[in-house]
């Protein structure tokens, strides 16, 4: 899998306003993380949050097969998006919790995509 | 004899630098409408800083083929849907001729912006022997106001004597900051082009509503309307609607201002506070992201015709809510819409067209907000009857025909269908 490919993606999002940080996680592999600049000031807490993904996968697994798609929580003022790709494959995006959301979530699909088209290659 | 082919192209750049957006639609472009009659382009707000290079290599490019647009909210086409990105629609068909023009100060004096455009398309459409009309017009859409220094969307000055509400014009008609004023647009179009269909998508930027750009060939403004005219032997179809319905009992307005912008009170007491009581919403609401809440609770009006149109609250100022169009009428209707409403309105509008060569439709940021990347079973609709299909989403949408009442409305649907 190309990962020069899934960091163009994840610099795109990163780029637009309103994401604090994002990322490209599979079970039991490093983090893919953009090259440009995160906004997200507390690094612990990104840092925790990529930790705990292994966590999420669990669940992922025993509800992907009723068609999970998505897993929001709130933390203080940020949202955080956990798309998933397959049940151990995810899209985790930070964004702040009033942001222009449906906006973003548009752009978080297009980058589903596009990870699916580069894994399937 | 056969009828010509009418060859429409829509086409996508998601690159990021300006020369190469109009390198790669031009490319694009190309294969199918090597010679278009004209050229819509819209880029997202995150392109500010690359018109230029944009406009001119398109430009450069197709020489004579005249440009309108504008910046938009995000948009849908046959490659998927976009927030962050750049499009083009190039038509090509040869029983056609267009004409294109600006209106500068449309927030001053619009009016005065739509005879200055008048005068310049009737004359170049004068002898056009094509039996059909049809206008697309960008205006500016509404901007975050500027009331005695303050840019904010909720304002509390101590002032007298309703001094707030002036304030409020001077920032709107000499500032050129606040209303798009469309619904004086599309009034002044329909008395200026009688026997045209028009319809009109309000420029916008990705929600925060503090700018918005109008493009016309390698040119970009603000505070203008850009204007398509064309005249063609295909009778076009064109309509407007929304998927709203009440969800609350009317209340009336007892005092407003600003030709019904404003709104002063609401069964004689201070509109603002009787609002949050009618919603059940604490004071807190009214914040600067107020947008956030009040794009998701639109209010109605009955128009002259009958016809709901619902109506955002844009603003708060002292104990007034300032509507981003003026009303109509006395009444207001608290409104709601599930997203399944939002798309079945759709659907349903179009549930009689059988396959079109192409249809062009303006809808309302707010319902982007609302269905997310839900706005791609929008994409599933329109693909399974177009050829070609773009739609924008704008901060407000106005239509005109021949006996019909033109009118403006938030949260709503504009298409046009060839």
């Amino acid at each position: 899998m190309d990962e020069k490919k899934i960091k163009k993606i994840l610099d795109d999002l990163q780029r637009l306003e309103d994401v604090q940080a994002c990322e490209y996680v599979e079970r039991g592999l490093e983090a893919i993380r953009p090259d440009v600049k995160i906004r997200l000031k507390d690094i612990n807490l990104w840092n925790l949050i990529s930790k705990t993904t292994d966590k999420f996968f669990e669940i992922a697994e025993d509800f992907y097969k009723y068609e999970l798609k998505k897993i929001y929580f709130e933390i203080g003022e940020l949202e955080v998006i956990l798309t998933l790709i397959e049940p151990t494959v995810a899209l985790i995006v930070i964004i702040s919790s009033l942001a222009n959301k449906g906006l973003l979530e548009v752009e978080i699909e297009n980058a589903r995509r596009q990870i699916v088209e580069i894994r399937g290659e | 004899m056969k009828k010509p082919e009418f060859k429409a192209t829509v086409e996508v750049s998601r690159e990021w630098n300006g020369e190469k957006v109009a390198e790669e639609l031009v490319k694009k472009l190309k294969v199918k409408t090597p010679n278009p009659k004209f050229i819509l382009l819209f880029t997202t707000i995150h392109y500010e800083k690359e018109f230029k290079p944009i406009l001119n290599g398109i430009k450069s490019a197709f020489p004579d083929s005249p440009l309108i647009g504008g910046t938009v909210a995000g948009f849908i086409t046959p490659e998927g849907c976009f927030t962050r990105g750049v499009t083009c629609l190039a038509v090509d068909y040869p029983n056609m001729k267009v004409a294109v023009d600006v209106g500068k100060n449309t927030r001053k004096n619009p009016e005065k912006a739509i005879l200055k455009i008048s005068k310049n398309i009737k004359k170049t459409l004068k002898k056009s022997k094509w039996p059909f009309g049809i206008i697309f017009c960008i205006p500016a859409g509404p901007t975050l106001p500027n009331i005695k220094g303050i840019n904010k969307w909720v304002v509390k000055i101590p002032v007298t004597n309703k001094m707030e509400i002036k304030l409020m014009e001077i920032s709107t008609k000499t500032l050129q900051k606040g209303h798009g004023r469309e619904e004086e647009i599309i009034k002044y179009l329909s008395k200026e082009f009688k026997n045209y269909q028009i319809i009109s998508g309000s420029s916008s930027d990705n929600g925060n509503v503090k700018k918005n750009y109008q493009f016309l060939n390698n040119k970009f403004y603000q505070n203008s309307l850009v204007l398509l005219a064309i005249r063609i032997d295909i009778k076009t179809k064109v309509d407007i609607f929304h998927g709203f319905h009440p969800v609350a009992k009317p209340f009336k307005v007892t005092e407003s201002e600003f030709g019904g912008k404003i709104v002063c009170k609401i069964n004689g007491k201070p509109a603002a506070q009787k609002f949050l009581e009618i919603m059940n919403w604490p004071e807190k609401f009214f914040d600067e992201k107020l947008h956030r809440r009040t794009f998701f609770f639109p209010l109605g009006f009955k128009n002259k015709e009958g016809y709901l149109c619902p109506i955002d609250i844009g603003g708060i100022l002292n104990d007034n809510f300032v509507f981003s169009y003026s009303m109509q009428g006395d009444e207001l209707i608290p409104l709601t819409a599930s997203g399944y409403d939002l798309l079945n309105v759709l659907n349903n509008s179009l549930k009689k067209i059988k396959k079109k060569k192409l249809i062009i439709a303006c809808s309302c940021y707010g319902l982007l907000e609302s269905l997310g990347s839900n706005i791609y079973k929008i994409q599933q609709i329109l693909e399974k009857k177009f050829e070609a299909f773009l739609l924008i989403y704008t901060y407000g949408e106005s239509l005109y025909e021949p006996e019909r009442e033109p009118i403006h409305l938030n949260e709503s649907y504009a298409i046009v269908i060839f």
